[in-house]
């Protein structure tokens, strides 16, 4: 298939310049833009497009941009453009490629979204821990500003928009949005109460639209190609564009693809060399750490917003995580969970206090230590904490304890019953 | 109006309540922690749940971040949200250490109270609690960070409502932190409020730590004594001690929050040298013998010398009753007598030239709770923080609520960073400044004069824009930086917007909690001409043959003034505070603190509030103790307790020197001042904890005292006397660990006049031959040619505000302690 | 003195409460247009990250005189910046070793033996996860996902990501000598 955000090669497999990036007809979408289109049109041309947030949670972009149209906060004041790439989801790593590979196309897109809403500035929000990445979206940075792309008047229009790189210092909690704009402004990364949203009330009180980096990459094809065009990029009817899909676990080539959005679950893990060391499948997150798990039936999902749904989990960010038969479901759990207690920020009582509480009870479940009495414990803990937080960190955390509850029941029961795990013999052999 | 219906009870609520509030207005009090009124919905702790039912379907939401909407059904009462609220106590209670046997909030935690009444009762998780350490958070609050629920509800209040930078929240996930970078004293004026903010024993109040269960406490309705703004609060007391005051609310004043004067600066009431006992000639006498010399003498003086030269002096510490009592002495053989309502002559004319610039400038009041919803509001003359806490606390509120904060000011600190702009304005230019501004709001710009400090006219123009503009323009003076022509100034202004269509709310500082009153009183007295105004100054000055006097500080009055009130020929001090008079009193009556009794002030609006006591006073049953143990069966009658209110003191002084009854009941005295002038209609029949009653002083035919302008001094620095936060006034001055926290007195400059002196540490300012010593410190906001010190420091013989000191830069010696007001760091004692 | 709208000029330590900011600039004067935007108090706050991880580079943790200079450089309280310094993963508030080995123990690794490395890690070096080796020369930091999935199990050191790591004995200890040669721009100077 034909790559769209992938497109641009650099050369040595380094990342697209800003002449490799023109030479695949990079920024030539933003000129054009900046001439022939109204920044009304270009919000109707999203909103037909289709575009969902590639950051996790899949809310229509050409809605959110719509948002930015109040008359109230189009009053001559700073209005800014935040790209999320905090990409701090466990098994996540697509924005990274992306930026590693294409920065230009990420500065193209923020610099046409940024068009289309009027907004003044644009920031980066990048974790610290993506150094290779930060200097190369620097340099990219550099390149557009000398080629009069970002700046002062951009490529002779009468349109002006610069964007500067925030470097983060590694936070899970700074990928929520509003928890973003605060560790951005220098306060502590705690999860604002909405409303006032941020296309109201966001970065310093300004008018603010927060975007993950893949879905403003998607922006310049949309720009150039219509809504139509983005949508026929898709595998399944109800989709649109394509997708970075990743994948992480237990596979046996873990990389980053650009497929058709809605490509089947089973053909990408093929794709990857299927499950590592041709063990069988025992499940699949396939959107990141906050999402419910999938097993073996459900290889020919389409991986795309709504059918995901359907199955009863989510597309996430796209980003697979595999179990293979020899992994213990329990024991991941442990790790999963012990991944969002740390991270919690420390604001709301279910999420900083029930999510030790789960660790506490799955540490003892996976040790041989637990009764039935903790399964339904940990069941009714987890219903209470994932739909009663204050911001959906622990709403993710729940997702996947559901799904253990749901299709590994029987594991966590012969955890109880054996009074340890049934995985370790088989993990004492694979690591001897 | 949205209505709904809340666990069965049907109830409209204004658009935009939360369903905490339309919980309570159906009768349901909802379960909260991190929820509080006035410092808006967090939703961080989530025991508010409820399950709300709308168009048939229902959810958990929590109460306090949901707004009713019109056929909401909510119930507290379902599992669902029974059984969230549990697990929100069960994962509250996972680390909390369970030390409520040890716990001073024991008896009013509201963690303890919703722990119980949400169902938890068994801790299921096995493993070790999460601990913290503690700090010193200075003398007045005890920090136990174990307790911790992590609420917010403290580091909200204190950087987001009291703007203070030193306290906040650290770490993260089930770590976080409540506390400063380093131990050390809270610098927030406000720092008490966390006693009462926190939902359970995290911020206790350490001058109350394992003295009393709070059960155990008697408690009453009552005033602060230490301002003019009258917050409500609860003293409360126990084997004969005041042990601890909090905060009453009251929305019609202070709301919920108090300054750390307030809660902190009681313990005046147990200092050791109070005077408990009549006393004859310096011996312990009866009351019968102490009211009998004190009459004869009092009345042998007026017989011999003429009513005239008999001063019957009371200030604005004294309840309205005791200055009624005290009107009402003169008469008989004591007609004539001549009557004063303030202990401080220059301070008593301020008081009465504010209140008749309110008298006749046709605005409504601004009271305590108006600053706040001002949307554009003008404080002058004042370091609000200093005089009036509270009252600075509320105009923060108008900043942060996205009004226009203006200061004219001099030394102004707390309101600074806050502020749309602070112009420093030498009090002797304030009038000019001031007619400037009213000038610009009736839309006259005038040429700069020559003196005007440049970008002042744009300030001015800039002010004069806002309040004009404003939904809700205010104006706050002080009182003590003011000369005669600011008040007029103040006066042009608050017409001027009138005139412009922006009828402001106007207020003014006055001394003391009942200066109000005082000033109503005196300003009665002027206009019967029943008693001819300079009789604080004559009896100063040596002129008369006897005194009175009730409630009155004037150990600060110079020793030429003291030797004068040393050589009367009768002098009877009726007071609960020692000082010098008392040592030199022939005959002293002792008389109870505000928490003792009952009484009445006029705060600064000009409200009216009762108040009761919460103790009979006499020694403490801890300064009896023998053997470390309390008195098994209770004394007849408390040891050293023989004191009356003031006013029922003067009752009885003048049933000796004039006859008749004494009044007994406080109606009795207050029905007669209601009835001798219309302004004070009703002022008997209000009840403690009530909103009382706002008199209006334009009822009242107020004269415009005599008041001369400041001069700027043509040499030298001109010298203003302020209270600071803590310690400077009368009562706190003597409370421990008040006097510590506040640290030695300080003296304020202009940065540029502390380089042109070369002040680094300390300075000694001269003048009248006389001189101190005391450390400086510089401050943006002081205007030039000013030095601000604290109203308590001591000069041999007082120098009027305004006056020309000389001043000079002392070697350092040591540091120099922080800036002035609450200087927390300090450890040294009072010079 | 100017009546220039003013806000404090630089007070000296330790402030007294709430003091502006040494060096914030003015307030606005009043009546001029509403800001639209951050004023310079806001974004000097804005670089608090910058500003603590620069000095954490330069002295290897961010120790308390670290907070102040940060303070200082941002506009705010020490108590202030250390709301900050003690929110995020890679600011360390204790004493540092040398480098930095930041270990990551999220899901992905833990698939492809993150687990075994760690434990082989602290077997290697004879401290236990979170600790300083003896010489100072190393310390073993857990951390969560490092966004490198398909170089799982993967470390940090420096401002270079190593892995796949093997677990054995010889591989872990070639990881050590590589981590411990690195000579990226964020080695701390020890």
């Amino acid at each position: 298939m034909e790559e769209v955000l992938l497109k641009a090669k650099g050369r040595d497999g380094g990342p697209a310049l800003l002449e490799d990036y023109r030479a695949a007809g990079g920024y030539a979408a933003l000129a054009h833009v900046l001439r022939e289109r109204a920044p009304q049109d270009l919000v109707e041309i999203v909103k037909q497009s289709g575009l969902r947030g590639r950051g996790g949670a899949g809310f229509p972009s050409g809605l959110k941009w719509s948002f930015m149209g109040a008359p109230e906060g189009k009053d001559g004041g700073a209005r800014y453009l935040v790209c999320n790439a905090d990409e701090m989801e466990p098994g996540t790593y697509k924005d990274r490629v992306l930026i590693e590979r294409n920065p230009h196309l990420l500065i193209e897109g923020m610099a046409i979204a940024a068009y289309a809403m009027e907004m003044t500035e644009g920031y980066v929000f990048i974790r610290r821990e993506y150094f290779e990445p930060s200097r190369i979206l620097e340099r990219a940075l550099g390149e557009a500003r000398a080629a009069g792309l970002l700046g002062p008047r951009l490529a002779g229009s009468g349109f002006s928009f610069d964007i500067h790189l925030h470097r983060s210092a590694g936070r899970y909690i700074c990928g929520e949005e509003t928890a973003l704009l605060s560790g951005l402004e220098g306060r502590r990364a705690i999860p604002r109460a909405k409303p006032p949203y941020p296309a109201a009330h966001g970065l310093w009180g300004r008018p603010t639209t927060v975007h993950n980096v893949e879905t403003l990459a998607c922006v310049p094809g949309i720009a150039a190609h219509g809504a139509a065009w983005f949508k026929g990029l898709a595998a399944n009817p109800e989709g649109a564009g394509t997708k970075l899909y990743a994948g992480s676990g237990a596979v046996e080539r873990p990389h980053c693809l650009e497929r058709p959005i809605g490509t089947p679950l089973g053909e990408l893990l093929e794709e990857m060399g299927g499950v590592r060391g041709g063990r069988k499948l025992l499940a699949v997150m396939p959107g990141g750490a906050s999402t419910n798990f999938l097993t073996a039936e459900h290889l020919d999902a389409p991986m795309d917003f709504d059918p995901l749904v359907r199955h009863g989990s989510r597309l996430g960010t796209g980003t697979f995580i595999v179990l293979s038969e020899d992994d213990c479901p329990v024991r991941a759990m442990v790790n999963l969970q012990r991944f969002f207690a740390r991270e919690s920020c420390g604001f709301c009582t279910p999420c900083r206090e029930g999510l030790p509480y789960g660790v506490y009870l799955l540490q003892r479940l996976e040790r041989g230590e637990g009764t039935r009495e903790e399964i339904d414990r940990l069941e009714n803990l987890y219903l209470n904490i994932g739909p009663n937080s204050f911001c959906a960190h622990a709403t993710g955390a729940a997702e996947p304890v559901g799904g253990l509850l749901r299709h590994f029941r029987g594991i966590l029961e012969e955890h109880v019953k054996e009074r340890g795990c049934p995985f370790a013999a088989r993990r004492e052999l694979a690591h001897a | 109006m949205p209505e709904i219906l809340f666990d069965g009870r049907r109830v409209a609520v204004e658009p935009g309540t939360n369903l905490v509030e339309a919980g309570l207005a159906a009768g349901v009090p909802v379960p909260i922690y991190c929820y509080q009124r006035d410092l808006g919905p967090a939703g961080a702790c989530r025991v508010c749940a409820v399950s709300v039912t709308m168009q048939g379907k229902s959810r958990l939401v929590m109460a306090c971040m949901t707004q009713a909407a019109d056929g909401m059904e909510v119930t507290t009462l379902d599992p669902r949200s029974r059984e969230f609220r549990r697990w929100v106590s069960e994962w509250l209670m996972m680390n909390h250490p369970h030390d409520c046997p040890v716990c001073d909030e024991g008896g009013e935690c509201q963690l303890q109270d919703l722990t119980i009444a949400t169902g938890h009762g068994i801790r299921r998780i096995q493993r070790p609690k999460r601990t913290f350490r503690n700090q010193y958070l200075g003398e007045f609050i005890q920090h136990e960070m174990n307790r911790c629920i992590t609420c917010y509800r403290c580091s909200r209040f204190y950087q987001e409502y009291a703007g203070g930078r030193d306290f906040g929240v650290t770490g993260s996930r089930d770590r976080v932190y409540f506390g400063r970078f380093a131990d050390g004293p809270l610098e927030s004026p406000f720092s008490g409020n966390l006693v009462e903010l926190c939902p359970t024993g995290v911020f206790t109040d350490k001058l109350f730590r394992y003295r009393s269960r709070v059960w155990d406490l008697e408690i009453s309705h009552s005033i602060c004594p230490h301002c003019s703004v009258g917050c409500n609060v609860r003293p409360g007391a126990r084997h004969r001690e005041l042990q601890r005051v909090r905060v009453s609310e009251n929305r019609a004043v202070n709301g919920v929050f108090l300054c750390d004067r307030g809660q902190f600066g009681h313990g005046y009431v147990e200092e050791p040298r109070r005077p408990r006992e009549p006393r004859v000639a310096g011996r312990a006498a009866t009351w019968d013998e102490a009211l009998a010399v004190a009459a004869g003498d009092l009345v042998a003086v007026a017989r011999e010398h003429g009513p005239g030269s008999v001063a019957l002096v009371a200030s604005s510490r004294a309840t309205l009753e005791t200055h009624a009592a005290l009107a009402a002495l003169a008469t008989g053989p004591l007609a004539g007598a001549r009557l004063a309502r303030f202990d401080d002559p220059a301070r008593a004319r301020r008081a009465l030239a504010a209140l008749a610039v309110l008298a006749r400038a046709g605005c409504p009041p601004l009271e305590q709770r108006e600053i706040g919803a001002c949307d554009a509001l003008l404080v002058a003359g004042t370091s609000l923080v200093d005089e009036a806490p509270l009252a600075a606390l509320a105009a923060l509120q108008v900043a942060r609520r996205g009004g226009a904060l203006f200061v004219l000011g001099a030394g102004e600190r707390y309101l600074a960073d806050a502020a749309k702009a602070v112009l420093p304005t030498h009090p002797s230019r304030l009038a000019a400044t001031l007619g400037a501004l009213a000038a610009r709001v009736g839309g006259e710009a005038r040429a700069p004069e020559p003196r005007e400090p440049a970008g002042e006219a744009e300030v001015l123009a800039g002010l004069a824009r806002a309040l004009r503009e404003a939904r809700r323009p205010g104006l706050l003076f002080g009182s003590d930086l003011l000369d005669g022509p600011a008040f007029a100034a103040a006066a042009s202004l608050a017409r001027a917007l009138a005139g412009a269509g922006a009828t402001p709310r106007l207020g003014f500082l006055f001394p003391g909690p009942n200066g109000f009153g005082a000033a109503a009183l005196a300003a009665a007295d002027a206009a019967s001409g029943s008693s001819p105004a300079g009789a604080l100054e004559d009896l100063l000055a040596g002129h008369l043959r006897g005194a009175l006097l009730v409630e009155c500080d004037l150990e600060r009055a110079g020793t030429r003034a003291l030797s004068a009130l040393r050589e009367l020929d009768c002098l009877v001090v009726l007071d609960y505070l020692a000082g010098p008079l008392v040592d030199a009193a022939h005959v002293v009556l002792p008389a109870r603190t505000t928490y003792e009794s009952s009484g009445t002030y006029v705060n600064r609006e000009g409200r009216a509030q009762a108040f009761t006591g919460a103790l009979v006073p006499g020694e403490p049953v801890r300064a009896l103790l023998h053997d470390g143990s309390f008195p098994r069966h209770p004394l007849p009658a408390p040891p050293r307790g023989n004191s009356w209110p003031a006013w029922r003191a003067l009752e009885e002084l003048r049933a000796w020197a004039v006859g008749g009854p004494a009044a007994r009941e406080r109606p009795e005295i207050l029905g007669a001042l209601a009835a001798s002038h219309p302004f004070w209609s009703g002022i008997e029949t209000l009840t403690p904890g009530s909103p009382g009653a706002v008199l209006d002083p334009a009822r009242l035919a107020v004269a415009v005292p005599d008041l001369a302008a400041f001069a700027e001094p043509a040499a030298g620095l001109a010298l203003f006397a302020r209270d600071r936060t803590l310690g400077s006034e009368p009562l706190s001055r003597r409370a421990e660990p008040m006097r510590r926290m506040a640290g030695p007195p300080l003296a304020l400059l202009s940065p540029d006049d502390a380089t042109a002196l070369g002040v680094a540490g300390r300075v000694e300012l001269r003048a009248d031959g006389q001189a101190v010593a005391l450390a400086a410190r510089a401050l943006a906001g002081v205007p030039r040619g000013v030095v601000i010190v604290p109203r308590d420091l001591e000069w041999p013989e007082p120098l009027p505000q305004g006056a020309a000191v000389e001043a000079r830069a002392l070697a350092e010696e040591g540091a120099a302690p922080g800036p002035d007001g609450p200087q927390r760091a300090a450890t040294g004692a009072d010079p | 003195m100017s009546a220039t709208p003013t806000r404090r000029p630089s007070p000296p330590p330790p402030l007294a409460f709430p003091l502006p900011a040494p060096g914030s600039p003015p307030a606005p004067v009043a009546g001029a247009p509403r800001p639209l935007g951050p004023d310079e108090r806001a974004l000097r706050r804005e670089r608090i990250v910058d500003v603590l991880w620069a000095l954490q580079e330069e002295r290897g943790w961010i120790d308390d005189e670290a907070v102040a200079r940060a303070a200082s450089e941002c506009g705010l309280t020490e108590e202030e910046v250390d709301e900050i310094a003690t929110f995020y993963n890679l600011l360390l508030r204790r004493p540092a070793g040398r480098v930095r080995l930041y270990v990551c123990d999220s899901i992905s690794c833990h698939l492809r033996g993150g687990d075994e490395l760690m434990a082989r890690l602290a077997e290697t070096l004879g401290i236990a996860p979170g600790e300083v080796t003896a010489d100072g020369q190393i310390d073993l930091l857990p951390t969560v996902c490092l966004g490198h999935c398909e170089k799982a199990p993967c470390v940090l050191a420096g401002e270079t990501v190593h892995g796949p790591c093997g677990t054995g004995r010889a591989e872990v200890e070639t990881l050590i000598r590589k981590v411990l040669d690195g000579r990226g721009p964020a080695q701390g100077q020890g």
